[in-house]
């Protein structure tokens, strides 16, 4: 009888342990901005492959894509985003300050403050260049048609506007009402305003819209790759400014959905060697610098300036230029 | 895009703005260069607006899936935001009845045909920020505007529900039903002893999926079958009324014979202290709304010797096991409730015991499914298109019985008159529900009751009852025109 019970026990405590040990079957859903569709297809198919090999268990990743501003809005409204893949820091900064969806000291969390990839912003002409564009004085000349996101809703857009700021600020002696000026008339060249870069890429490029666009680099080599060189070229500008586009784990939602080690293996794996040369191959630059080194001829040597040093960072930046009166509304209403 | 652009320059050319110059100019390669630029801005313009429309299509989409919905169909009255966790209704409950009674004998129930208002509601309920839920719902048929539900439940998981307010205790099988779901157009016996409405909180939830439900509520308490409550502030120092409710539907969800059975056991319990002004008992009901049972109420001011009303005093507890089984077009719905019931009068103070049953079979004749709610007919009726609705047969058993304490004793002693209240009673009854559409019902029922004692020459005295005569039969017909949304 005791015998029968202890195989009883036995059983049991087996079946539990063979319950327990199963694999899992887990969902992350990474809220990104514009033009990472391409990046995150490769890196999320990647990662889950690395996850089942490591773990045993299988994860999906899906992707929410849209206007970085958008996209961070939705969060807080929200989203179940397990990771946020922002443009730029202040939109992520906004899933403290409106939401408290993360820590204040999110950007601490991960190397490079959290950014895992760079990126700038180039120009991308239609093929011979046919309105001599070369740098940014060439963009605010009277008939030359721009293209650009609207900054109030797109990260790309507001990295757009403060390299053009920058630009004018150096050849001005950093006179910010030159600058303003400056930005004014290019703003005046742009006959739509898209809410993302995708948008903006569609209009420039499937819709026949205007002479250039002002696009991050990695979508500008996109449209080089899926279009062709015989029907666009890309104009690297003298002076551009550096995107660094930050990632979190969202930690209310991961707490929520009990993902936060997936979600945090997720974002750590984009530092790996694996992930870096995904970013790279999808024309991010990477921060490893073995990487780099062995896609440097992919990326064009740009004077790069950063936020913190021109504009004070990015939440003097936000209040500046593109908080409601700020020079962004300013300039665009004239 | 290029095709369209193909067009408008065809038609340029077509409406001479370009050939005509072409023709006079051909040689001049100015003027082709500046006519090649305009025909280039031209379509840029054409290219902008189409984009801009694009976008404007866009942003129109987004705010339509960001925009208010008004809901106005059929039946169904409110507002919702876009993601649809805030909402808002708009309900009513009409049920205008004719009603006839045999009253061929002088001991037949009295009560006169005519034509009544038996339910007049309007309400609201809807839910705030996807889990936070409200309902208020005032009554303006009888004597006037009375206050039905008023609750607001905060859904914080399934398993996990709070609802404070004014509701239906989670007690009685039947009286959980929807107002206007019931398959008979008035409630059994076993209803009657129920608590109807009641303030107060309980905390609720469905487990498995909803396999097992649980309730347990903290409430003022009231009498059987009513929705008076008795706050604390009432004299006597009341207690408040503990309820409990386990429900099983151990199949539902699943393609299995069983999957419409649901069981379940519920009780209540608390201590009253009536009081002269305030009895805290009720009489009870027979189908045609007649009382057939009351305590003794007090004498009339100046009779003498002077008596005093039955009132309740002690623990009063329930207990009613409840069973539902539905499968195709057939429905079972039976329930049982015990009830002890501490009460006195002058020097009589008793615990009595008193007993409910019911069982109601539903049988769907066009073929569509009988459930715990209504049933959705798959064809409206309607005169045009040649729809009937549905239609449902439905029949009744139930029956109740009051302890022999409650007659006994002196004339200033005794809990109820035998003469007046009858023993027991049981009644069969048979209806048919033509359910017009899923806001509209008609019904006519028809209940046969017969009654143990009640009738005037039955006699009890100090140590037993002496002699029963039975009121007599009651035959009751309800027909009733029902809309609810």
């Amino acid at each position: 009888m005791k015998k029968s019970l202890l195989q009883l026990a036995l059983l049991g405590t087996l079946g539990f342990a063979s319950l327990a040990t199963s694999a899992a079957e887990i969902t992350l859903l990474n809220v990104s901005y514009d033009p990472t569709r391409e990046l995150y297809q490769e890196f999320n198919a990647a990662f889950a492959k690395h996850w089942l090999a490591k773990t045993g268990d299988k994860v999906t990743v899906k992707a929410s894509h849209g206007g970085s501003g958008k996209q961070a809005r939705a969060i807080i409204d929200g989203l179940d985003g397990d990771v946020a893949t922002l443009a730029l820091a202040y939109d992520v900064d906004q899933l403290y300050e409106k939401g408290k969806l993360i820590p204040k000291d999110w950007q601490k969390r991960l190397k490079n403050n959290s950014s895992p990839y760079t990126s700038t912003i180039v120009f991308l002409v239609r093929k011979g260049n046919p309105k001599k564009i070369k740098d940014w004085n060439d963009v605010v000349k009277p008939g030359v048609s721009v293209i650009t996101p609207n900054p109030k809703t797109s990260g790309g857009a507001r990295w757009n506007y403060l390299a053009a700021w920058a630009y004018a600020l150096k050849n001005n002696n950093n006179d910010e009402a030159k600058a303003k000026e400056f930005v004014g008339k290019l703003l005046k060249n742009v006959p739509v305003l898209d809410t993302g870069a995708r948008g903006s890429t569609t209009t420039f490029v499937e819709r026949g819209i205007g002479d250039v666009l002002l696009a991050w680099e990695n979508e500008a080599y996109l449209a080089l790759k899926e279009f062709g060189p015989e029907k666009f070229e890309i104009v690297s500008p003298s002076l551009s400014i550096l995107a660094e586009p930050p990632v979190t784990v969202v930690d209310k939602v991961v707490d929520k959905r009990k993902t936060r080690a997936v979600a945090t293996a997720y974002l750590e794996y984009l530092y790996s060697d694996e992930g870096q040369e995904i970013a790279a191959k999808n024309f991010y630059r990477p921060i490893s610098p073995a990487v780099a080194k062995k896609y440097e001829k992919s990326f064009a040597k740009i004077n790069l300036i950063t936020i913190d040093d021109v504009f004070g960072g990015w939440a003097k930046a936000q209040k500046t230029h593109f908080s409601d009166g700020g020079t962004f509304d300013q300039v665009y209403a004239k | 895009m290029h095709y369209k652009n193909k067009i408008l320059t065809s038609l340029l050319i077509a409406s001479g703005i370009i050939s005509t110059p072409l023709s006079a100019f051909a040689n001049d390669s100015s003027e082709l260069e500046q006519l090649r630029s305009l025909v280039q801005e031209l379509d840029q313009k054409v290219r902008i607006l189409e984009r801009k429309g694009e976008l404007g299509e866009e942003v129109a989409v987004a705010e339509k899936k960001a925009a208010p919905v008004i809901k106005a169909d059929a039946g169904r009255f409110g507002l919702s935001s876009a993601d649809g966790k805030n909402t808002f209704n708009l309900h009513a409950l009409v049920q205008a009845d004719y009603r006839a009674y045999d009253n061929s004998s002088t001991n037949a129930t009295g009560s006169t045909d005519g034509w009544l208002i038996r339910k007049a509601r309007t309400g609201i309920d809807g839910t705030l920020f996807g889990w936070v839920n409200y309902r208020i719902t005032p009554e303006f048929a009888g004597s006037g505007p009375v206050l039905m539900d008023a609750y607001v439940d905060l859904n914080y998981k399934p398993w996990l529900k709070l609802r404070a307010g004014r509701y239906k205790p989670f007690v009685g099988l039947a009286r959980l039903q929807g107002d206007s779901d019931g398959k008979f157009l008035e409630h059994s016996f076993v209803t009657g002893f129920v608590p109807q409405r009641d303030i107060g909180a309980s905390i609720f939830g469905d487990l498995f999926g909803g396999k097992l439900s649980y309730a347990l509520g903290y409430n003022n308490g009231t009498p059987d079958g009513s929705g008076t409550e008795y706050p604390s502030s009432e004299p006597g120092g009341n207690g408040k009324e503990v309820t409990g409710r386990l429900f099983a539907q151990p199949f539902k969800g699943e393609d299995h014979v069983l999957a419409g059975l649901g069981f379940g056991f519920a009780g209540t319990t608390i201590t009253q202290a009536g009081s002269q002004t305030s009895t805290q008992l009720s009489a009870y009901k027979a189908f045609g709304q007649s009382n057939f049972f009351s305590y003794s109420a007090a004498s009339a001011a100046g009779v003498t010797p002077a008596t005093t009303a039955t009132v309740a005093d002690g623990e009063r507890t329930r207990w009613t096991p409840q069973l539902y089984y539905y499968y195709g077009p057939f429905g079972l719905m039976t329930e049982y409730v015990h009830e002890t019931q501490g009460v006195t009068r002058s020097t009589n103070h008793k615990v009595l015991s008193n007993d409910a049953w019911q069982a109601t079979f539903s049988y769907v004749l066009t073929g569509e499914d009988a459930s715990y709610g209504t049933v959705n007919p798959k064809q409206a009726f309607s005169p045009n298109s040649g729809g009937w609705g549905a239609w449902e047969v439905v029949a009744r058993v139930n029956g109740v019985s009051f302890d022999d304490n409650a007659f006994i004793g002196t004339s200033a002693t005794r809990l109820a008159d035998i003469s007046k209240s009858a023993k027991s009673a049981t009644a069969y009854g048979a209806g048919i529900n033509w359910y017009i559409n899923n806001y509209t019902r008609f019904g006519f029922d028809y209940e046969h009751t017969e009654f143990e004692g009640g009738g005037v020459g039955s006699t009890a005295n100090a140590v037993g009852i002496t002699k029963l005569v039975n009121k007599k039969d009651e035959n009751t017909v309800i027909g009733r025109l029902q809309v609810a949304f």
